[in-house]
């Protein structure tokens, strides 16, 4: 099929590129010296964490920096171009001519799949805009070609979705038609920019598979860039590996990922959590980072003392209503969480896992009085909560502290970062004068491992992994005995999310801590959690130790959760078949009420819901 | 651990921007509104006549040509210097006030609309749409035929039209804010509603807000001299720059003086302040300072 010469060649040869921003001596080199091929067939993929320069490495490949206000500072691009039917420097071309490569031979898939659509038209009508474009299709041929490639992507109906909008369809569904739209001119180049960090497990594994499955069949060349190293090794043939700006590390997929040159690699495998490393342990487990000030043994394991729970929740039901029609009566409800029962004990990590729509914020947010029960009780060192009045139960909200996911939007950017940590502890009262009001600061700093004298500065001053520390330092600020993380770690950089878990666990073990750790993130869970709650559709669907859970899955969705996760294991392509379907959604019309799940127990503390026959 | 942060490049080309245009901004800004301040506050102490003495003799004498009437003359033969400076009072008067009067008015509704939400809200923007769809020429005469005309009662109506426009880009801000983490984590830790308004909605809404006020005081100096124009506003004696702009209007062919010098006025004094406020938005902004 292809002739041998042009497999010898690399279809793309990038050597040296520099990219810089700005002008004159203030200007910032975003990409600096990187060199790589990308053969026929191949992937090859760019790992490195945020501000690595490797996204900028790719809208350079595109032509894309200009809109961007960078530019090519030097190196060179070379591509085989068969429209322009030349050899030519990526960088060289003219506007024109680069605007017959892009989309045509070299397509590209972005991250956000919610934006990158456009409102205001149907599927149809964008893929056809592509289409007529670059092949000069007639109307009904594009729409024809269209619709095959939806099917291609294994969208159902795909005849129906031309005609649909992009808010029509799920978060999954229009990453499967953006891949649609990349690949319907046939590229030689598709260049994949975190196309799943946005989507859940169980849709990512589908989206990766189809990938995969596009390029074995179309031969194209694909670069994929991922922070994420268990992706990486699923999808790719080459790693190319980043870091502030400079390559570090390249070569085979097998070869960087088993045995990393380059220290940096070395920090940034040992800082990615594996699932199942943990198989056979009982006890969460700090990372191992190469280099961090103090043995993980220092830390001690203590047992959880399970005779008092610090909180006890019983039959959560939390519901939202949907109003439609004239009267604007409630027609539908969506049921975020329906008849929650747990319990969380001193010093213990409960990780309440699930996909988005699964509820489990919703159910953390309940817990801090940030949204109102439908019913159900909640009982904090044995005192029920939701039946005192209202002032005595804000109070509680002492008790229990809330991290939340977006680092950069959870503290407020026009107060000093000591400002906003020391607020809590002065509405209620736990510090009086000012010269008390800086030692705290001071002190709470110090617990998070940020510089004390840095209480003055301003939230952006901060890097992403600094703030989410700045939160849970005002989340300590006034010593409550719970404390909520709502996906505390899924918005950090592998490296950075391993030091923060790390100071989770070192804090709950200094002071005894108990956790509510909401996320989708089953690697993370199996380091942190003492005991893990899956949720599906607001319920809970399986409960008990991460040990049983982990490694003895009873429920089908706790099963289709774990296999999806993506191993780290080089070289080895996964066999799992590709699981079908979307999530479902909550919203259930009024009497049309879900039926409640009955818990029934596998072992000593593992329950499991019983199947519907 | 003192790592770089954020994004180098948006950081640096900000900086580089900033640092040129604030400096100016700043410098200019400052300048235009104090030196304006000064001359109106002073206005009694330059020229004691008050800009309404009358010399026939000299009417409609070009700028530029004596020391006496550096800027010309009117019909009545009146220095158009001083009654610029004499004006000023009037019009730098109610466009402040006014403008300033219905931030405050606006702010509040529209701060206590948009976090509580509920039946308040919804009346308050039904009648903020009732209020927006009334001509205010048509209300500023039906009152003015009522109460009479003045120059108090021209602020007070200036105010009641114009809090809406206030309390709706304030309630829009709120709406916005009041659902991201910084506010909902003050919310968590039981940080009362007063406080969360106040310390962290609004300044994160000031921005725009003071944005809104620099031009609003501009259009509020051109609204006066409307009034003034149709007879609603103050004494037709009283200089103000927008019954100097009217009275220049059937003389402009052959007296071009009489119009395009208070216009050069509100034209500077809308420039002062509109710098001053980009500045002071940059300054209350940490984002935007250098480090």
């Amino acid at each position: 099929m292809t002739d041998t010469t042009a497999s010898k060649t690399p279809l793309l040869c990038v050597r040296d590129l520099s990219v810089t921003f700005g002008d004159g001596p203030s200007a910032a080199r975003v990409v600096d010296g990187v060199s790589f091929d990308l053969a026929h067939n191949r992937t090859l993929a760019i790992v490195g964490e945020s501000g690595s320069g490797k996204s900028i490495t790719s809208l350079a490949i595109l032509g894309l920096l200009k809109h961007l206000g960078g530019r090519i500072a030097g190196g060179e691009m070379l591509f085989q171009s068969d429209v322009l039917g030349r050899r030519v420097n990526l960088d060289q071309l003219t506007e024109n001519e680069l605007r017959q490569v892009r989309g045509n031979e070299i397509a590209m898939i972005f991250q956000e799949p919610m934006t990158s659509l456009n409102p205001v038209y149907t599927i149809g009508s964008q893929m056809g805009e592509t289409l007529a474009l670059h092949q000069g299709l007639s109307r009904s041929n594009a729409r024809q070609k269209a619709q095959e490639f939806l099917d291609l992507v294994r969208l159902p109906n795909a005849k129906r979705l031309l005609d649909s909008y992009p808010h029509q369809l799920s978060g999954g569904m229009r990453q499967r038609v953006m891949i649609a739209m990349a690949l319907c001119c046939q590229p030689k180049i598709l260049i994949a920019d975190e196309p799943t960090t946005a989507l859940d497990v169980t849709i990512q594994a589908q989206i990766l598979h189809i990938i995969r499955d596009l390029q074995a069949k179309m031969r194209t060349s694909v670069i994929f860039i991922s922070h994420d190293m268990g992706v990486v090794s699923e999808m790719a043939d080459d790693v190319l590996v980043m870091k502030a700006s400079k390559p570090i590390e390249a070569g085979g997929v097998k070869e960087v990922l088993s045995h990393p040159k380059a220290p940096y690699t070395q920090e940034l495998l040992a800082a990615v959590p594996r699932i199942g490393s943990m198989t056979g342990t009982t006890m969460p487990k700090l990372f191992d980072i190469p280099g961090q000030e103090f043995a993980p043994e220092t830390v001690p394991a203590k047992p959880v003392d399970r005779s008092k729970p610090v909180l006890e929740i019983e039959d959560l039901t939390v519901r939202f209503d949907i109003r439609g029609g004239l009267l604007s009566r409630v027609t539908h409800r969506v049921h975020a969480a329906e008849k929650v029962s747990f319990n969380i004990y001193p010093g213990e990590t409960l990780a309440l896992v699930g996909e988005s729509g699964s509820g489990k914020s919703t159910v953390g947010k309940t817990i801090q009085q940030l949204q109102d029960p439908v019913s159900g009780a909640m009982r904090f060192h044995g005192q029920d909560i939701f039946s005192l009045p209202a002032d005595d139960r804000k109070a509680f909200r002492k008790q229990t502290q809330y991290v939340f996911q977006d680092p950069y939007g959870s503290l407020n950017p026009r107060k000093t970062v000591g400002d906003s940590l020391i607020e809590p502890a002065l509405v209620h009262g736990l510090v009086t004068s000012k010269a008390e009001a800086k030692d705290k600061i001071a002190d709470l700093l110090v617990k998070v491992g940020l510089p004390a004298d840095h209480a003055g500065r301003y939230p952006h001053q901060f890097s992403g992994g600094q703030r989410q520390r700045l939160c849970i330092a005002r989340a300590l600020a006034c010593d409550p005995s719970l404390i909520i993380a709502d996906e505390a770690v899924s918005a950090l950089d592998v490296s950075v999310q391993a030091q923060v878990v790390n100071l989770l666990m070192q804090l709950q073990a200094e002071q005894g801590l108990s956790y509510l750790f909401i996320t989708h993130d089953m690697a993370v869970v199996e380091r942190i959690s003492h005991r893990v709650a899956v949720m599906y559709l607001g319920q809970i669907v399986e409960i008990g130790s991460r040990q049983q859970v982990f490694e003895n899955p009873q429920h089908p969705y706790t099963k289709r959760l774990l296999s999806a996760v993506p191993v780290l294991n080089p070289g080895v392509r996964p066999t799992r078949p590709p699981l079908e379907g979307e999530i479902p959604s909550g919203m259930r019309a009024v009497g049309n009420e879900p039926a409640p799940v009955t818990l029934k127990a596998v072992s000593d503390g593992h329950f499991v819901a019983e199947q519907a026959s | 651990m003192t790592e770089a942060t954020q994004n180098p490049t948006a950081s640096r080309f900000q900086r580089f921007r900033k640092s040129r245009f604030a400096k100016f901004e700043f410098v200019a800004g400052v300048t235009l509104t104090c030196v304006l301040t000064l001359l109106v506050v002073f206005s009694g102490v330059l020229f004691p006549g008050g800009g309404s003495e009358v010399n026939l003799l000299a009417r409609l004498s070009e700028p530029f040509q004596s020391w006496e009437n550096p800027l010309g003359t009117d019909p009545l033969g009146r220095d158009i210097l001083a009654r610029i400076v004499h004006g000023g009072r009037i019009s730098l008067t109610v466009g402040l006030l006014s403008a300033l009067g219905s931030v405050v008015l606006g702010t509040v509704i529209g701060l206590y609309a948009g976090y509580y939400r509920g039946i308040l809200d919804s009346f308050v923007m039904r009648f903020a749409d009732v209020q927006l769809a009334l001509p205010f020429i048509l209300l500023a005469i039906t009152v003015i035929a009522i109460v009479g005309p003045g120059i108090d009662r021209i602020i007070i109506l200036m105010i009641v039209s114009q809090w809406v426009q206030y309390a709706r880009l304030v309630r829009g801000s709120v709406l916005s804010l009041r659902e991201r983490e910084f506010v909902q984590a003050a919310v968590s830790y039981g940080l009362p509603n007063w406080k969360i308004i106040f310390s962290h909605i609004l300044p994160n809404a000031m921005g725009p807000l003071i944005i809104l006020l620099t031009l609003n005081v501009a259009n509020n100096i051109l609204l006066e001299s409307s009034l003034t124009f149709l007879g609603l506003g103050a004494d037709p004696q009283t200089p103000s720059w927008g019954g100097m702009l009217s009275e220049g209007r059937s003389y402009i062919q052959t007296a071009w003086w009489i119009t395009v010098f208070p216009g050069i006025a509100i034209m500077l004094t809308v420039l002062g302040l509109n710098l001053l406020g980009d500045w002071l938005r940059d300054e209350l902004d940490p984002l935007s300072k250098t480090r």
